[in-house]
């Protein structure tokens, strides 16, 4: 049996406001076994973002335990946490969420020189030329397009080695040629690396590519496929 | 990783501020302005202390001067020989002196010197060969002052007394002259050997007679001549030693250092506020880089570090360009106080001083660095996948403490300025308060603008005044250093006003504008006639006599000063007092207690002045003694009255009753009115060449004098005041590049929406003419209540400032806010929309 890359169990987060609770996330559980991909759809306000940002150790969640590569990080503590996600993930924004001070490049060696690892610079020219970027590594993201700047931030996720990597709708701001290209190139690329691959999206056609789907309502999990590997 | 990755942390603080560096660095500018005033103000007055230590015996010109009014007899000579290495003995006294070829006639104050003259250091004219022509008896050394006044040229000649004497040259710097002193009476140097030609040493001519010494010294050390010091002082001789002269010179450099020192401490504190809003910005424009970095497992540490390192180097960086703008402004000072300073100031540059600037600059901006900071550890890695941040609340208990350290750093501050724990307290509490209330102000003009119905407006006005109280907008910042910066300069005008006011109205009406002294009785009744002649009228006769005081209610003088408990001052015990005789109050007097005029047989009644009673610890019945030219008089006091010396006539402090001291040697002071300038002139010239020892001082002189000496104070105070401005102006501009992006989203919308450029310039020029309106007005308000409880408590007047000058104030800086504010937003109208957006990004 594959060795489970994700595995939440039981996980709720709710905020307290005042005398209220509001629940954002009641009872998720599932697992994703190491190299699959998973996709976690559902409308606005489903929590989608929240579930994502709680697979990667971002943030706690109120109830539950979240193992990631068989390592509790709910009883990590932020910095614990943080540790964790230097060493064992990568994320993609929808909104690139490059540093804005720093050339393409510098922002892929980030992720390594974060990591501790080695050939930082040799490394980060490596990828930014996987993605077709080594005409623009010293510019900055303002001199870059949107479709650009996503290949950078792939460019960045991919650098550092991730087991996992996370990506909040990755297309989400590109035209649709634009998201073909890059959605080849995540693909592509995930393949070839065999990392995990958790991604949360509003399109459908995007969602389809990876082989398991969580469809999130009202915080709860409304439907769960999944082909071959993955648990739901 | 776990820990500080001080060498990652110190890569990525460069990469990240490289781009920025520049804005960063203006971000900076309002504190190095501050910082510099402080190190060019604390290194300058290092500097001046050190130079005045070193160089004291040469500023007094001898060990020791000994002065007298009445000469020196046998017996004072026997007591200062033992003391004396070498001496010297020059004369000096107030004259009038004329210059034939331009008609010119002056008050001055005429120094009689030895060729001895100064024992140390020296007489520094130009050219430098007048010394010698002087020496020789052929020629006069004036004030370079004085020659400029007569319109006259080296070469040309004056008149003393009997005497005619060449211009042989101007003084430059002589042992003794401070500038301000030689605005009210410009000095002229004349050989001692021709002072009898002049004819006016004559009985009763008010003759100070100094005596400069070197002492004896043994292995290279003074010796202290203590029992022959006291004779001497005992006798009414004064002494002065060279720790005197240091304490008379530090005591004025202090009191024009004090207003420099409030200038700069309002510097500090605008540059610091200016700075907390600075960097707090900063910190917002930087929670999105943390959040990724923290997102991407970067420690919270190292992340720290990072912002650490930028804002500690560059508040280190800014200390040293402050440091270096200190230097430059120190080096600045000398030429702006020349007429202050006894001496010439060369530049040094002092460690302390420098290491201070650098220092005062990191401690404001790390501690106000650690609000804004202390919210990036409070940040959720979860943010990188929201499209905005939420607010993070600062806890208020830091806020207070923060602020609180705030304060206490600035207080030490002035401390160190001031050296002065009192001193420095009350200019705190004093600027504090001046902020706190124009905090008040800003806020309520805020407030106000957000319920005040503004729908009825253009809508470019009505944006613009809206924009004042835009949540992020440095409305509060800008008015408070501006509005500080106009307290502060119409303080300072209207205290002149106030002092050119009081000198107006005291010789309106029938009041004298023309005093006539040292008057002897011979010349009484010839001066009366010569008066009559040039038809003005004799509006005052006053007899005055001198005298010294010898017993308070029987205990003597030498014992209240000996005495160490005894809080009457020496100056009080040892001054000459000139006393005049009448049975009733003059116009600036009111009797505060007792009866002026009462005859009791065998009693001589004077009337005292409040603050000397006061200073004297006595009251009415009291006895006080004096020697009135050789004879011991006991007298009562009778009466206590308030003086109001602001008027220009003659005032006492004390003053006998008729009949008692009439025989006594005196002179006289007619006081008379000349309401034509010409006329004035001409009869001081014709005065002085038929009664030579005469002396004149009309109020045209007093003005102009007074208007000297407020124009030197007041250019340097401007000077300081316009870097306390500046500092303001750097807000405002700093303010506008931090809402930059603010402004920059704003701006786009408008100009999509259709706005032209017009219309935005008035958007952004009623913002800012509105936010320098209120803070003129309020800086404007503050600085007429200050001026009015000023005038009635230090000068106990009646002051209401210039309502035009006022209204000037506030135009000019609603206007210059106004354009300056538009002009930074310049950059912005000249491009299209799309360009901003990306340019925001």
């Amino acid at each position: 049996m594959n060795q489970k890359a994700i595995e939440l169990k039981q996980v709720s987060k709710y905020y307290q406001r005042e005398n209220d609770r509001i629940e954002i996330l009641k009872d998720i559980s599932f697992s994703v076994n190491a190299g699959d991909s998973l996709a976690i759809v559902g409308p606005s306000g489903s929590g989608k973002t929240t579930l994502l940002g709680l697979c990667a150790g971002l943030e706690a969640p109120s109830k539950g335990a979240i193992l990631l590569q068989g390592n509790d990080i709910t009883s990590l503590n932020e910095e614990g946490r943080a540790k964790f996600r230097a060493h064992h993930l990568g994320f993609i924004f929808q909104n690139y969420q490059l540093l804005p001070t720093l050339t393409a490049l510098e922002n892929v060696m980030v992720s390594r020189e974060i990591k501790g690892m080695p050939d930082v610079e040799k490394e980060a020219k490596r990828w930014l030329k996987k993605v077709g970027l080594e005409h623009r590594m010293t510019h900055y993201p303002t001199q870059l397009s949107g479709g650009e700047q996503q290949r950078v931030a792939i460019a960045r996720a991919f650098a550092n080695d991730p087991a996992i990597l996370f990506a909040d709708e990755p297309t989400g701001n590109l035209d649709d040629s634009m998201s073909d290209t890059i959605v080849d190139l995540l693909f592509e690329l995930n393949a070839t690396t065999g990392n995990t691959l958790v991604l949360v999206t509003h399109d459908l056609a995007l969602a389809r590519k990876t082989k398991a789907l969580i469809r999130l309502k009202n915080g709860e999990i409304a439907e769960a496929s999944y082909n071959v590997g993955t648990s739901l | 990783m776990s820990g500080i990755d001080w060498s990652w942390s110190l890569k990525m603080a460069y990469r990240d501020s490289r781009k920025s560096l520049g804005r960063l660095f203006f971000y900076f500018s309002a504190i190095i302005l501050a910082v510099s005033s402080i190190v060019a103000i604390t290194s300058f007055k290092q500097s001046f202390l050190a130079k005045i230590d070193t160089e004291a015996r040469e500023l007094l010109g001898a060990d020791m001067v000994v002065y007298s009014y009445t000469g020196f007899t046998a017996q004072a000579d026997s007591a200062l020989q033992p003391m004396v290495a070498q001496q010297t003995t020059d004369k000096s006294f107030a004259s009038m002196v004329s210059f034939p070829q331009s008609d010119f006639t002056r008050l001055v104050w005429v120094k009689a010197i030895d060729k001895g003259f100064p024992l140390l250091g020296q007489i520094q004219c130009t050219p430098a060969a007048a010394i010698d022509a002087l020496h020789k008896g052929t020629g006069a050394i004036i004030d370079a002052s004085l020659l400029l006044q007569a319109g006259l040229k080296v070469g040309d000649s004056l008149t003393l007394g009997t005497s005619h004497f060449q211009i042989a040259g101007t003084i430059e710097k002589a042992p003794g002259q401070v500038g301000v002193a030689s605005m009210v009476a410009p000095v002229v140097f004349i050989p001692i050997s021709m002072l009898e030609e002049t004819g006016l040493v004559q009985l009763g001519s008010r003759i100070v007679t100094a005596r400069y010494l070197t002492l004896q010294r043994n292995n290279d050390q003074p010796i202290d001549f203590k029992d022959n010091i006291k004779w001497l002082v005992d006798n009414k001789f004064r002494v002065e030693e060279v720790n005197d002269r240091k304490t008379v010179i530090g005591n004025s450099f202090n009191q024009l250092n004090d207003f420099m020192n409030i200038i700069a401490i309002a510097s500090l504190l605008i540059g610091s506020i200016g700075i907390a809003g600075a960097i707090a910005l900063y910190a917002n424009e930087k929670l999105r880089t943390a959040v990724v970095l923290k997102c991407m497992g970067a420690a919270q540490e190292s992340i720290n570090a990072i912002f650490l390192i930028q804002v500690g180097g560059m508040s280190f960086l800014a200390g040293l360009v402050a440091v270096l703008l200190g230097i430059a402004l120190q080096s600045y000072f000398p030429v702006l106080l020349a007429q202050f300073l006894p001496t010439k100031l060369e530049l040094s540059l002092l460690f302390s001083a420098m290491l201070g600037g650098i220092a005062t600059g990191m401690v404001v901006t790390l501690l106000f660095a650690y609000l804004p900071f202390s919210k990036l550890s409070q940040l959720s890695a979860a943010q990188a996948l929201r499209d905005r941040i939420a607010p993070i609340k600062t806890a208020q208990t830091k806020t207070v403490v923060v602020y609180s350290l705030f304060v206490l750093f600035i207080a030490f501050v002035t401390y160190v300025l001031t050296d002065n724990l009192m001193r420095s307290v009350i200019y705190v509490a004093a600027i504090g308060t001046i902020t706190l209330v124009l905090l008040g102000i800003g806020n309520l003009f805020k407030l106000f603008i957000k319920k005040m119905p503004l729908l009825r407006m253009p809508f470019s006005f009505r944006l613009g005044l809206s924009n004042t109280s835009r949540p992020g907008n440095q409305s509060n910042l800008l008015i408070i250093s501006i509005g500080l910066g106009i307290v502060l300069i119409a303080v300072l005008f209207n205290l002149r006003q106030m002092l050119t006011d009081q000198l107006q109205i005291s010789t309106d009406g029938d009041r004298p504008n023309m005093l006539l002294f040292d008057i002897q009785q011979d010349q009484l009744a010839g001066v009366h006639d010569f008066v009559a002649e040039n038809k003005m009228p004799v509006l005052q006769e006053v007899p005055i006599i001198a005298m010294r005081l010898e017993a308070i209610n029987g205990r003597r003088r030498e014992a209240i000063k000996a005495d160490t408990t005894s809080k009457i001052p020496e100056f009080a015990l040892d001054r000459e007092y000139r006393v005049t005789y009448r049975d009733s109050l003059i116009e600036s007097e009111t009797l505060v207690d007792g009866e002026i005029g009462k005859f009791d047989e065998g009693v001589v009644y004077i009337s005292l002045e409040e603050r000397l009673a006061e200073q004297m610890l006595v009251k009415v019945g009291d006895k006080i003694t004096f020697n009135i030219q050789g004879l011991q008089t006991e007298t009562t006091i009778g009466s206590i009255r308030k003086v109001d010396w602001n008027r220009v006539q003659t005032n006492f402090t004390v003053v006998f009753q008729t009949g008692m001291i009439e025989n006594a040697p005196k002179t006289f002071v007619i006081a008379t009115k000349s309401d034509d300038k010409s006329m004035s002139a001409k009869f001081q010239r014709n005065l002085i060449k038929r009664y030579p020892t005469v002396s004149v001082i009309d109020i045209e002189t007093i003005l102009k004098t007074a208007n000297e000496v407020l124009d030197q104070i007041a250019f340097v105070i401007n000077f300081m005041t316009g870097l306390c401005l500046l500092t303001g102006i750097l807000i405002l501009i700093t303010g506008i590049n931090l809402t930059r992006f603010q402004k920059i989203k704003e701006f786009s919308l408008l100009r999509t929406m259709g706005m032209v450029s017009k219309q935005l310039n008035v958007v952004y020029f009623t913002e800012y003419a509105a936010l320098g309106l209120i803070a003129a007005l309020s800086g404007v308000l503050f600085s007429a209540i200050l001026s009015v409880v000023l005038a009635k408590f230090v000068f106990n007047i009646w002051f209401f400032p210039s309502l035009i000058q006022a209204l000037l104030i506030i135009l000019i800086t609603a206007i210059m806010t106004a354009v300056v504010g538009s002009i930074s937003n310049i950059k912005l109208l000249r491009q299209p929309p799309m360009q901003i957006l990306r340019d925001a990004e």
